[in-house]
């Protein structure tokens, strides 16, 4: 047993306090955290709802461009703008999410808002994916380096914006 | 001798403006630069932005690492406990750390990777290890303070935004039609107001904007800023217009919030006795016209014509205002200048609508051209009592307007060197637009000069008035989906295109002035003259019209080079003319292709 001295003790009740002060500052980090992801609907953002997308208002015209486009029908967000599969769709909405929240919250963005390349290839893979027995034909006569483009034409298919 | 406007690049840096006094925020981009604040934004984004995210990351990590301390900082046994890659690991000076563990072997497995580690009592006694603890404490609750402010920082930024998306509008004072100061409205519309105010902004691009020269202020000229004379960087341009007021001083036009001062202490009012007409489209006049009318703005709009410029110019205190665009009741666009209602009334008479109105018939998209039309158009001052009249009343096309000047044989100034009867052009940015491919497709003027932009959840029309080409992202991009850079290149390929065939036919005219001027000194009379003056006349006022234009061409390309060179072809059948030559003008009716060209001359 190591010897306590009284210093030592007052030491260790200051320490508790303090260590009580920590576990509250850390259950109002979880709560204010919770809250924050409640309030912020983070949870829409693992679904496949449209709606989660105009959660924040930067998305509007594309959302209502969509509700009147040919697509709507056919395919919603997450169909065109992540890749098929488990992962590649979901860290592709980890990396769009970051990157939204960022510029949205910081508000250093251009409006009209541009794809990014990496985006734009997500894009055009979706639309081979859907219309594989269309443009099998054209691929067959076109190295798939030369940059021909699906949206390049049809650009408000998915929503005129 | 081409004079490459573009090429002119001032280092003088910018000095605010005495006059109008307010001034939000200037910024210098350069020419060719992507810099506007929006892109410096972004570029610092795209810089913070990683770092941020890392920061985040590694916070993250810590605090999951700490996640597990609480239980053992209970049971009092966290300051025997060292992991090998545990927070303590960083945050102790290595000499600290090996007084610590003196004797806990070489490793310790880590929580995350061999389950939750066994704790070892340090052998040292508890003082030391009290101190330490203590000072463990004192980082956990520093960083989860932290935390917490960032994630409570993190709810209110994302409480505001929906906020914003709410679009709170709040009426803080009432606006009536005699409310013409815009620092009032302002309070109404901030958002508006602020981005009105940076209309200060000197910005040139390639071919147009103004570039910021100091001045030395006189009691005369208190300016400190100036833009730069458009006169030394094409000396043609003196020839061009002289006996005119032009060719004593002219500068590059600045932004709106420069209109009034500049036009006061140009040295063509100083100068020269000018008509209280001017102000129609340098001052906010709607309430001086009621004033003046006692109610009657069209009387008011009468009796500012009629006063000296010194006498009118003390009825004005702003320039171009909210009022002179906005209904302060609705605000709806409305037309306030009545040359504008006549203007428009007599064109559309033209084009088979009896009696016009404006402000009733006009559609809402129509009426983001035509409040811009009021002032951006060609103009004179007609008859002794100098009403302000746009020639509109055969058509908007160049030759219709010259065929409504010669109808009523109008001419600005006869010119010094020729003594032809010559007309000046001026800012027909209306009527150009109109014959251009925007204008066809309905894009009017509001939407390239004044894009929309987001305020929040709000969309407001940027009332920062200025070149798209400082606002390519939201003056282009909505329509056309290609990069800045592309959109840039392709105005800049149609101006400096225009630029040199502007230049093709400056020469050509200076060329007929030469001869015109060496024949009436070898004696030739006004009757000999006459055909050659008349070519002049045309020759100067095509060429005018698209110089004084404010787009170098890009409003409607095609139609601009189409001027041109008609202007360059009227200046050499004047130098024909002169030499006795007739030039072959007979169309040859029997083949097609002729009589689609004498359809074409014709329409």
């Amino acid at each position: 047993m190591p010897k306590l001295s009284l210093t030592a003790l007052r030491g260790r009740s200051s320490r508790s306090a303090a260590i009580s002060v920590l576990a509250l500052l850390a259950g109002v980090l979880f709560g204010v955290g919770l809250f924050t992801f409640g309030y912020a609907r983070g949870a829409s953002y693992l679904t496949d709802d449209p709606a989660a997308c105009v959660n924040c208002h930067v998305m509007r015209e594309e959302y209502e461009g969509w509700m009147k486009a040919s697509h709507r029908k056919a395919a919603v967000c997450n169909d065109c703008h992540t890749p098929s599969g488990f992962f590649g769709k979901y860290s592709t909405k980890a990396q769009n999410g970051f990157w939204h929240s960022f510029y949205f919250t910081t508000g250093w963005f251009p409006d009209h808002i541009r794809l990014r390349p990496r985006n734009v290839a997500v894009t055009e893979q979706a639309c081979l994916k859907c219309h594989a027995a269309i443009t099998e034909g054209i691929q067959a006569t076109r190295r798939h380096d030369e940059g021909l483009s699906c949206i390049s034409c049809h650009s408000d298919v998915g929503h005129a914006n | 001798m081409p004079l490459g406007r573009g090429e002119v690049h001032s280092s003088v840096k910018f000095v605010m403006q005495e006059e109008p006094p307010r001034t939000p925020r200037t910024q210098r981009r350069e020419p060719g630069g992507l810099s506007s604040s929006e892109e410096i934004r972004l570029h610092l984004a795209r810089w913070l932005g990683p770092p941020f995210f890392l920061a985040f990351l590694a916070l993250l990590a810590v605090l999951i690492n700490l996640a597990g301390y609480p239980g053992r900082v209970l049971s009092g046994r966290y300051e025997v406990t060292r992991y090998e890659l545990g927070w303590e690991t960083f945050c102790q000076p290595v000499g600290k750390q090996q007084a610590l563990t003196p004797d806990l072997g070489a490793h310790k497995p880590h929580p995350f990777i061999h389950g939750r580690a066994a704790t070892t009592p340090l052998q040292k006694g508890i003082s030391m290890s009290e101190k330490t603890g203590s000072k463990k404490v004192f980082w956990l609750v520093i960083f989860t303070a932290l935390a917490t402010f960032s994630v409570s920082a993190l709810l209110v930024n994302i409480f505001e935004r929906k906020q914003e998306a709410r679009q709170p509008f709040v009426r803080v004072v009432e606006l009536t039609n005699d409310t013409d100061d815009p620092a009032i409205w302002g309070k109404n519309f901030p958002q508006q107001y602020d981005d009105y105010r940076r209309t200060v902004d000197m910005v040139r691009t390639r071919y147009g904007g103004s570039e910021s020269m100091s001045h030395s202020p006189t009691q005369a000229d208190p300016r400190s800023v100036i833009s730069q004379s458009k006169l030394q960087e094409d000396s043609r341009l003196k020839l061009m217009w002289a006996g005119y007021a032009f060719s004593i001083d002219f500068r590059e036009e600045r932004g709106h919030a420069y209109m009034l001062i500049d036009q006061r202490l140009t040295q063509r009012v100083t100068e020269f006795k000018q008509p209280g007409t001017c102000l129609n489209c340098h001052a906010s006049v709607t309430t001086t016209y009621r004033k003046l009318g006692g109610g009657d703005p069209f009387a008011g709009f009468e009796k500012l014509n009629a006063m000296s410029y010194a006498e009118a110019t003390k009825l004005v205190a702003h320039p171009v205002a909210c009022i002179d665009c906005h209904d302060p009741a609705t605000m709806k666009l409305h037309i306030t200048r009545p040359a504008f209602m006549e203007g428009i009334k007599a064109y559309k008479a033209s084009q088979g609508v009896a009696n016009y109105d404006v402000n009733t018939m006009a559609s809402a998209q129509e009426m983001r051209a035509f409040v811009c039309g009021q002032c951006h158009v060609e103009y004179h001052f007609k008859g002794p009592e100098k009403r302000l009249t746009y020639p509109w009343s055969k058509g908007l096309k160049v030759e219709n307007m010259l065929a409504y000047y010669d109808e009523i044989g109008f001419r600005d100034w006869v010119h010094q060197e020729t003594g032809a009867p010559t007309l000046k052009a001026q800012h027909p940015e209306f009527e150009m637009w109109n014959q251009g491919v925007h204008a066809r497709s309905g894009v009017t003027c509001a939407d390239c000069h004044m894009p929309y932009k987001r305020a929040g959840g709000l969309k407001v029309s940027d009332h920062h008035v200025q070149s798209p080409l400082l606002n390519i992202n939201r003056a282009c991009q909505g329509c056309h989906h290609f990069s800045e850079a592309e959109m840039k290149d392709r105005v800049e390929t149609i101006q400096s295109r225009f630029f040199g065939v502007r230049n093709v036919a400056m020469d050509a005219l200076m060329d007929l002035i030469a001869d015109l001027k060496r024949a009436r000194e070898a004696g030739a009379t006004d009757s000999e003259l006459a055909r050659a003056r008349n070519f002049q006349r045309k020759a100067q006022f095509y060429l005018d019209l698209v110089e004084a234009e404010n787009s170098s061409g890009f409003h409607a390309p095609q139609e601009a080079l189409r001027i041109l060179v008609e202007s360059t072809d009227f200046s050499r059948r004047g130098q024909l003319a002169l030499r006795g030559v007739k030039p072959f003008e007979k169309v040859n009716l029997n083949s097609h292709r002729s009589k689609l060209d004498l359809q074409a001359r014709l329409r």
